[in-house]
């Protein structure tokens, strides 16, 4: 049963960040296809949108105590649908990490996503203990070692990183010392080498390319290279939306709905509509930070931290991707890229964020 | 210990730290984007617009050389090249295999024409193959449906109509190779540009190549025009066409005659009033078409190992002893510095013995007395040897100069060589050493270090012929629009030799008459009704005595030079003509009667009439026996 007396707390300010980046990514999506075959993805994009906003207000009524309770078997479900993918997936540019439903296809990665942040807070929020030893922090790590495996084998580099941040972050919240994480991070350096004797070829020269984009100017370099000119030739104030001499209406930007978003923004709005853009971003992570502060529990700061630096973590390595700081690793930006399955988890992600903050005052 | 225990302070002081890297990140973010857009920007947008815009020369077609009487013999063909585009390219491995089958190609060697112009997924199209054959055209156009990243171009590719005949005249182009375009030979070309290599086509490749056109599309990502965005058309100027004052008939007609005695050697005809070239050949010759689109390897290794080598402009670019012919600028030095006379005369018996030597004449008989004129006419080496010993090598030296010897005609070709004339302080120079009086006497028959080129010698006779004007030779005689207006006609520059008297001249003149019509030893150059005025010249290459009993196969390469030099009529005079033939024996037989051809075919194109009576009357009687052969002695 809903209780009335928690939508006081709810948080305008937030709901309308994040409604409003959907908004521009729509938008963007649009401005990004509207003369190509794929004319309209704008449209998908506000079903999908409307379908992750009843999920968005389903979440907000069921307790994250609930969720974080029942957090084991939601966990387990989504290892299951894992391993499930890899031999019923579909094979979508070389990886089987989709689920194809009729109409919408449906990435079971992205649920495993939420599941192990839900279980990993639960795990490591456990009031019983003060502090944390270290066969805590081995655990916390087997959580979200599990996921990652089997998301590495389907392959899909991109999303298998993603685990990593909300790890090292929750780690760092229940109180590793400083001497261990910078011990962990220099070991995780020292382990590159190693790392890198996996790699597929054409992943190394992502890396490789990222270092001299000029290495390959018409292979994985172009798409960097594209990226910039896009973003550059924006200037200050952009070349207007719709405006057909840019690089996204010319096909110069890869990926321009999805990963790319990014720069089709910065070229049609310049840096005005990138500064406002950012200001967005900036103030609804804010409010997850300060959500974070006032949350009840432990396991409600977990929760909302695990989330937020899955979200961050998107959001700085596509957008860093943009201008050329990172390596392009095809996460999507959270919010804006096109794509269901993005929206709907990072959508559920806030919904949870929110429903910790409305909250914080109840016992 | 590992953790530190936790509570709300530790949490909240580490969300802190959180949002304050959260900070950080947002400026630096946004520190890229100001620099990006706003400090780059500039840069950025011009890639940008690199990006939109594919421009596409038009290329100009290159102007049409043509003869005097504006008979085509350059012009241009179309020819069909294939280009392929191979980020465009669905299966390049099929496109490879079919267009190798149809262009009998290899396929590696079409990977590495590809490869050679960058990665295999290149987005600009590259030049896979020219000149199509019209089956090969054909089949290929049928099937281009099949293949998007094909194209096929229509080009104008230059074409010789008479092949080797015009060879050395107008040359040949290709494309601008890149020692061209580090040297800047062509600064009007860029890379690939079809240029001038050699002759005429390279002396004018400005006017010839007139100036590409270039059309501005806006192209997607994947090369493809996009219609929305109407080409900008810069429209291509045509080449400017040559009128050259080459004639073709009396070229033909040196081929014609030159063929006959599977000779070497170099002609050239000029028109004395205007300066025009009517004849610039060339034995042997090589054929300009071979270079186009590019020369086989094969072919050009053939070229340029021949050992007779055919790529060189013998007119213009080898030098050759004068030999007899030089004879008129001793006749003229002496004459003026009044060494003699016309009546001074010397003694010829077959050989004179001077500074301890013995110099033989031609004549082992000899000459008896010989006047200037007799000497000339008959070309008495004896006699030259007296007049040589009158004269220093430096007055000599003097006169060749002023007569245009030892220095560049000018001529409208590219590599012109200069020739030699000796004297003391060249002597010194090169060799250290000084002159002797014995080198004198060799030099006053025309041999000894003096050279020459056959050009040089045409020269020398028309400023003879015209009592001392030095005219500027010239093969292009004006310069045409595409409809065929006069835009420019050439100027010749000419010069007044200063220092020679005219009488001087009318005796020489005289004396060149009588070579030809008065028994001498060019009759085998004479037309009957028309005065041509010439003298023989024959070059030994081998000593006077290894000379004498070579077989016919050791005369093609010891035999002696035959020059003929010549101008027609004396009293008018119109056209100088210089005949040179590699080892061709005496002038008098090999190098004469090739004037006279030309001569013929000269006045008759022009209907000039013949006179009824020759304009100059012998001026000795001399019994003389029939037409002499001449030789030459050490």
């Amino acid at each position: 049963m809903a209780d009335t007396r928690i939508y006081r707390q709810f948080d305008p300010v937030m709901f309308f960040s994040m409604l409003s980046l959907i908004g521009m990514g729509v938008l963007m999506i649009y401005s990004a296809t509207f003369q190509s075959a794929s004319q309209d993805l704008y449209i998908r994009q506000l079903q999908w949108c409307a379908v992750a906003l009843v999920l968005f207000f389903i979440l907000l009524n069921i307790d994250y105590h609930v969720l974080a309770d029942s957090s084991l078997p939601i966990y387990v479900g989504s290892l299951v649908f894992l391993v499930a993918v890899l031999f019923f997936g579909k094979r979508i540019s070389g990886a089987k990490s989709w689920f194809s439903l009729g109409y919408f296809n449906f990435q079971p990665s992205e649920i495993a996503k939420i599941a192990t942040i839900l279980f990993l807070a639960k795990y490591l929020s456990d009031e019983t203990r003060m502090f944390l030893v270290l066969r805590d922090f081995l655990l916390a790590g087997l959580i979200v070692l599990v996921p990652m495996f089997l998301i590495i084998l389907q392959p899909d580099m991109g999303t298998t990183i993603t685990f990593i941040p909300p790890l090292i972050l929750l780690m760092f919240l229940a109180g590793m010392r400083y001497k261990w994480i910078l011990g962990a991070i220099l070991a995780g350096i020292a382990s590159l080498p190693v790392f890198w004797l996996f790699l597929k070829p054409y992943q190394k020269d992502r890396i490789l390319t990222f270092v001299d984009p000029s290495k390959d100017p018409l292979g994985a370099g172009y798409q960097i290279i594209q990226s910039k000119i896009a973003v550059g030739s924006g200037r200050i104030f952009g070349k207007g939306l719709f405006s057909k001499e840019t690089q996204a209406y010319l096909d110069y930007i890869p990926e321009k709905h999805t990963d790319f978003v990014f720069s089709v923004l910065a070229e049609d709005f310049g840096l005005i509509g990138v500064v406002v853009t950012l200001a967005i971003y900036f103030i609804l992570l804010m409010r997850v930070l300060s959500t974070a502060r006032q949350a009840r529990d432990r396991v409600g700061v977990f929760i909302v931290m695990g989330f937020f630096a899955i979200f961050f973590f998107h959001f700085v390595v596509n957008v860093g991707m943009i201008v050329g700081l990172m390596p392009i690793t095809g996460l999507p930006l959270p919010l804006m890229s096109y794509g269901g399955s993005s929206l709907l988890s990072t959508i559920g992600a806030m919904a949870i964020i929110m429903n910790v903050r409305m909250r914080r005052f109840v016992n | 210990m590992f953790g530190e225990p936790i509570d709300r302070d530790l949490i909240n002081r580490r969300i802190n730290l959180i949002a304050g890297v959260v900070l950080c990140v947002f400026l630096m973010l946004l520190g890229s984007f100001w620099y990006m857009q706003i400090i780059k920007g500039p840069y950025y947008e011009q890639l940008a617009g690199e990006n939109l815009y594919k421009e596409d020369p038009i290329p100009a077609p290159r102007g049409l050389i043509v003869d005097r009487n504006k008979k085509i013999l350059a012009e241009n063909r179309l020819s069909h090249n294939l280009f392929i585009t191979p980020r465009l390219s669905r299966n390049l491995t099929s496109t490879i295999e079919f267009l190798s089958t149809v262009l009998a190609t290899p396929q590696q060697d079409l990977y590495r024409i590809i490869k050679k112009e960058g990665p295999l997924h290149s987005s600009s199209p590259i030049m896979l193959y020219q000149d199509m054959t019209l089956p090969q055209l054909a089949y290929i156009s049928a099937r281009k449906i099949e293949y998007p990243e094909i194209d096929i171009h229509h080009e104008q590719k230059r074409s010789y109509l008479y092949g080797p005949l015009f060879s050395h005249v107008i040359g040949y182009v290709g494309e601008l190779t890149e020692d061209q375009e580090r040297a800047k030979d062509f600064p009007e070309a860029k890379r690939r540009d079809i240029v001038g290599q050699s002759g005429l086509e390279r002396q004018y490749n400005r006017p010839l190549m007139g100036r590409a056109g270039m059309e501005r599309k806006v192209v997607n990502s994947y090369g493809a025009v996009l219609k929305e965005f109407p080409p900008i058309r810069d429209e291509p100027v045509p080449g400017k066409v040559l009128r050259l004052g080459i004639d073709y008939n009396m070229q033909k007609a040196t081929e014609d005659i030159f063929k006959e005695g599977n000779r070497y050697g170099a002609v050239v005809a000029m028109d004395i009033k205007t300066g025009d070239i009517l004849v610039l050949y060339n034995k042997p010759l090589f054929d300009p078409n071979d270079f186009i689109p590019k020369i086989a390897p094969a072919k050009w290794k053939e070229l340029i190992s021949d050992p007779q080598h055919p790529l060189q402009n013998r007119v213009i670019q080898n030098k050759f002893s004068p030999g007899s012919t030089f004879k008129l600028v001793m006749a003229l030095a002496a004459l003026q510095e009044k060494k003699i006379t016309p009546e001074t005369t010397f003694g010829c018996g077959g050989a004179q013995f001077i500074y301890n030597r013995t110099f033989r004449c031609w004549k082992p008989g000899g000459h008896g007395s010989v006047s200037l004129y007799r000497a000339i006419m008959q070309s008495c080496d004896v006699y030259f040897y007296n007049v040589g010993m009158r004269l220093d090598i430096d007055v000599i030296a003097k006169y060749a100069r002023l007569l245009g010897l030892g220095s560049l005609t000018n001529i409208d070709l590219p590599n012109e060589v200069k020739g030699l004339v000796p004297d003391r302080e060249w002597k010194r120079r090169t060799t250290n050493d000084k002159w002797y009086p014995g080198e004198t006497i060799s030099v006053a028959i025309g041999q000894g270090p003096i050279l020459a080129t056959t050009l040089q010698m045409a020269s020398l006779y028309a400023t003879i012929a015209t009592d001392g004007n030095i005219i500027q030779p010239h093969v292009v005689s004006s310069v045409l629009d595409m409809s065929g207006k006069t835009l420019e006609k050439s100027r010749s520059r000419k010069e007044k030799v200063e220092g020679i008297d005219r009488e001087n001249f009318e005796l020489v003149k005289k004396a060149l008459w009588g070579v030809v019509n008065d028994h001498g030893t060019g009759g085998r150059a004479r037309v009957d009704g028309y005065d041509v005025c010439g003298k023989t010249g024959t070059v030994q290459v081998v000593g006077y005595d290894r000379g004498k009993g070579l077989s016919e196969k050791q005369k093609e390469k010891y035999g002696d030079h035959a020059w003929f030099i010549s101008f027609a009529p004396v009293t008018d005079p119109q056209v100088a003509v210089a005949v040179f033939v590699e080892h061709g024996g005496h002038g008098s037989d090999a190098a004469a009667p090739v004037a006279k051809k030309i001569f013929e075919t000269y006045f008759a194109d022009r209907k000039i009439p013949p006179f009824s009576q020759p304009k100059l009357k012998v001026v000795a009687k001399t019994p003389a026996p029939a037409p002499v052969e001449e030789t030459l002695i050490e």
